[in-house]
């Protein structure tokens, strides 16, 4: 039988207080951390609803340390009075929970407590009085109810926001806190998560009162939380540190009393400046770490000929703009500049100044190919830089290499593969030969003639007829700067080199076998008109050497064809 | 309740024991001032049978807690600690393709299991900053002290609000350099020695160290564990298994005495009259006062008896069930 000891108007309980929590649910919150700060392990969040009443209880019970009389009338019923000020181990400061549990216009609150062999009751039909009693059966820890009528739809959708609002003030709470509306059935739902980043933390660190995780971001405004013992206190998207997103929980912090933000205090900066020295010590060669096994992974899959893995290159990608921050200023790059970062496609990774001493045997250009085709180990061979194409490009191009040039290797560079006369068939050996018969006839405009595989992995001459070399097979630009072959003198003479699976040379192996010098003509003079462009200036002359060579080609043709006379 | 006798327990009874008391455990209702309920739950759990697969023999149940000796449990922590290379070793193995060693696959899962229980060591000391009173030159602290009691073989936490001044001079317990506050060996020395004990004597004890004012000593229990292994003592058996849950505080918060432990008294009150002054005037001084109780977590079915019982020891004490 509860006695009750006290009637009482609850002195400055004021409205505008009660108003201040705007969202109506944001008691959870309030009797949660009271119940962490009473040093609970458990907290049972309980939703029921009478569907005859039409009444809906809302509850908070924990495993704490409960309240006394003493405690009940000097701090749990006084403003502003908190037997936790200054506590770095206590959450709470102001002495304004009870009061939330008001802005929900409940029809009643109701909170029982024991403390010390005392068990009491307290009624709260409005936040202006309460009626105080002393129960003989006895309890531990404190419950908290709260009272509302409400329809049945209206208590649905309290239900489903309260389980996100708790949800979200209370999932990395060091304490366990469960969560059960029992009109919806069902067991308890623990609220309770891993305290971590989404994608998983870089670094975790903890010390006296402080937990931290933090990890890389691409983003420009990376995620940020503030907890204190778990308990929610602010979460964004915020550039604290370019780069960087990080969770803290610390004794350090602190909301403000109205909870929309974080004090930025003495405190504040204190646990700020945590972050900013695992930001500064710690994450560095983490980082270089993490991006150099990313880049190790990237560049082993492109020698190897395998698909890029677009997880490997978000991973390098996300941690980029810390690295760009790392990068920047006067000295940053000292001692930073031998980081393997940067996948090649010879398997391994790059380092900056590894790139720096490839591209002055470059002459400044930055290759990129996907996988080591032909012409991207020729390339590597020769000691240019060739990276995997990936967001590293972008920023190698940009600042870090000074404004180098970047281009697609297997479109800048060429290498027909060389076709021994032993494979090629007979009807393209013999064309081959009447091409070399009839060009030396007509002037030799061209040191041999060959045929060659254009259709390797990655080439830019897939469908070309034919190429002109200053070795044939070899590595050469795609732009050289060649002028026509009517105007090569005798040491400036370049290989002719044909694509032997083009139809048009296939079709011209055939015609070639009834007609070989009009076979060999055509093609000749498909070379020479598209071998070179003209040089400026020299139209007319070139107009001259071609009615001359072109009749000297006719000749040669036809007499073969004919036979001799 | 000492240290006692040990019972061979194995099997079936093992099982039963290990399952029935991590409930009862996780039934009480315990807050922080215990110890980890959900660590202490799970250590037990890892006893059974079922949870080892064959891993250990039986346990030796202590008669005098009804718990499994210090022994086994420190197996179980020892287990943890060599449980992540054996996975490494024996995963390695199977991505080979080679098959395991005889009894290895058991003791893979084994060892999966525990580390998914995420278990920490069962002797510990925390010590938190509360706040720095600069003016008074002194700062105060919690101190969280968890151990299996190797004397009463039961789950104890000692929770110790300190005030300590001129924390830079020798024989501090606690060292504080700016926020950051860091045990001395001194600190462990005094709760080794003094924790052995009731929270008064612990209050008592380091209520004398120079430089030290104790606000409060709380030792929380779990055991003794009333079980067929171990049963109660004579005029309190019932049956079943009921799980003690003590608590004894002494605070400078208290106004006054209060014994709801019908197994155990204030300590001042088993003195001589002289010895008894003396420490009142002691008491008086520091200024605390003393909260004895005890709730318990048994079985449904001695509920009623247990209840009975203690009604005519004259005690008020919470019980729970499983």
């Amino acid at each position: 039988m509860a006695a009750r000891t006290t009637t009482a108007s609850v002195p400055g309980l004021v409205k505008d207080l009660v108003d201040q929590f705007s969202d109506p649910l944001a008691f959870y919150r309030e009797l949660i951390q009271n119940s962490i700060d009473a040093g609970s392990n458990r907290i049972d969040v309980v939703l029921e609803y009478d569907e005859k009443t039409g009444v809906a209880r809302f509850s908070v019970e924990d495993d704490g340390e409960g309240m006394d009389e003493r405690i009940i009338d000097d701090y749990f019923l006084v403003l502003f009075r908190s037997t936790k000020e200054d506590d770095l181990t206590k959450i709470g400061k102001f002495g304004v929970g009870l009061v939330s549990v008001f802005s929900l216009r409940p029809e009643l609150v109701r909170v029982h407590t024991a403390k010390a062999g005392e068990s009491w009751r307290l009624d709260f039909p409005s936040f202006r009085r309460y009626d105080k009693y002393r129960v003989a059966a006895m309890r531990e820890g404190t419950l908290v109810e709260i009272f509302k009528k409400l329809e049945p739809a209206a208590y649905a959708r309290l239900a489903q926001d309260s389980l996100k609002t708790v949800r979200f003030w209370c999932r990395y709470s060091e304490t366990r806190i469960t969560f059960q509306d029992r009109r919806a059935g069902g067991e308890p739902v623990m609220v309770n998560e891993p305290f971590d980043l989404p994608g998983g933390a870089s670094l975790r660190h903890s010390e006296e009162g402080t937990e931290l995780v933090l990890g890389f971001s691409a983003e420009p405004k990376p995620l940020f939380g503030f907890y204190n013992k778990g308990l929610t206190l602010k979460e964004g998207f915020h550039p604290h540190f370019a780069g960087v997103s990080f969770r803290i929980k610390s004794r350090y912090l602190e909301h403000t009393i109205t909870r929309d933000n974080v004090l930025e205090d003495d405190n504040y900066r204190k646990a700020m400046d945590i972050v900013a020295r695992l930001v500064e010590e710690k994450l560095p060669p983490l980082l270089r770490q993490e991006m150099k096994d990313a880049a190790g992974r990237i560049a082993g899959r492109a020698a190897s000929g395998e698909a890029p893995d677009p997880a490997l290159s978000a991973a390098w990608e996300a941690r980029a703009p810390f690295l760009k921050t790392l990068f920047s200023g006067r000295f940053a790059r000292w001692k930073r500049s031998d980081w393997r970062l940067f996948p090649s496609v010879t398997g391994r990774a790059l380092s900056l100044s590894e790139l720096e001493d490839a591209l002055s045997e470059s002459d400044g250009v930055l290759y990129a190919a996907a996988t080591a085709d032909r012409v991207a180990s020729a390339l590597a061979d020769r000691g240019f830089p060739v990276l995997v194409p990936g967001p590293w490009m972008n920023e190698l191009g940009g600042s870090w290499l000074g404004g180098v040039s970047v281009r697609e290797a297997s479109s800048s560079f060429m290498q027909p593969g060389l076709l021994p006369e032993a494979k090629l068939d007979a009807a393209l050996r013999a064309l081959l030969k009447t091409l070399s018969t009839l060009d030396a006839a007509s002037g030799a405009k061209y040191r041999g003639i060959a045929a060659a595989d254009f259709d390797y992995a990655g080439s830019c001459i897939a469908d070309r007829l034919f190429v002109t070399q200053a070795e044939p097979g070899a590595l050469s630009a795609v732009d050289e700067p060649v002028a026509s072959s009517l105007f090569s003198l005798w040491r400036s003479r370049r290989h002719a080199v044909l694509n032997a699976g083009h139809p048009f040379v296939r079709s011209l192996s055939k015609v070639h076998a009834d007609m070989p010098g009009l076979a060999a003509f055509m093609l000749l003079k498909s070379l020479h008109l598209h071998d070179g462009p003209v040089p400026v200036g020299k139209a007319g002359k070139y107009s001259n050497l071609a009615e001359k060579a072109e009749g000297r080609l006719l000749s040669a043709a036809l007499k073969l064809d004919r036979g001799p006379r | 309740m000492k240290a006692g006798r040990l019972k061979p327990v194995a099997g079936a009874e093992l099982e039963s024991l290990a399952s029935v008391a991590s409930r009862l455990i996780l039934a009480g209702r315990l807050g922080r001032v215990f110890p980890d309920p959900y660590l202490c739950s799970d250590y037990l759990r890892a006893l059974a049978p079922s949870f080892h697969g064959g891993a250990h023999a039986g346990v030796e149940v202590d008669l005098g807690s009804g718990l499994p000796g210090m022994q086994h449990l420190v197996d179980v922590w020892a287990d943890c600690r060599s449980a992540p290379d054996f996975i490494r070793e024996m995963e390695h193995r199977l991505g080979l393709g080679r098959s395991l060693p005889p009894g290895s696959a058991a003791r893979l899962s084994y060892y999966r299991r525990l580390v998914a229980l995420d278990l920490k060591p069962l002797t510990r000391v925390a010590v938190a900053l509360r706040r720095v009173d600069r003016e008074a030159a002194s700062a105060f602290f919690e101190v969280v002290f968890d151990r299996f009691d190797p004397a009463e073989q039961v789950f104890v936490r000692h929770t110790l609000m300190l005030e300590q001044a001129e924390s830079g001079r020798r024989g501090a317990l606690i060292d504080l350099a700016g926020d950051y506050s860091r045990q001395t060996s001194e600190l462990r020395d005094k709760l080794e020695k003094f924790a052995g004990d009731d929270s008064e004597i612990a209050f008592l004890l380091m209520g004398r160290l120079p430089g030290v004012r104790v606000e409060e000593v709380v030792r929380a229990r779990i055991g003794p564990l009333w079980s067929e292994a171990a049963p109660a003592p004579e005029g309190w058996r019932e049956g079943g298994c009921v799980l003690h849950l003590p608590v004894d505080r002494a605070s400078t918060s208290l106004r006054e005495d209060r014994d709801d432990d019908p197994f155990s008294g204030i300590y001042r009150h088993f003195l001589s009259e002289v010895s008894r002054s003396i420490v009142e005037e002691e008491a008086r001084r520091l200024g605390y006062r003393v909260h004895k109780d005890r709730k318990f977590a048994c079985e449904a079915t001695v509920a009623d008896g247990l209840r009975r019982k203690l009604a005519e020891a004259g005690t008020r004490n919470l019980i729970y069930t499983v």
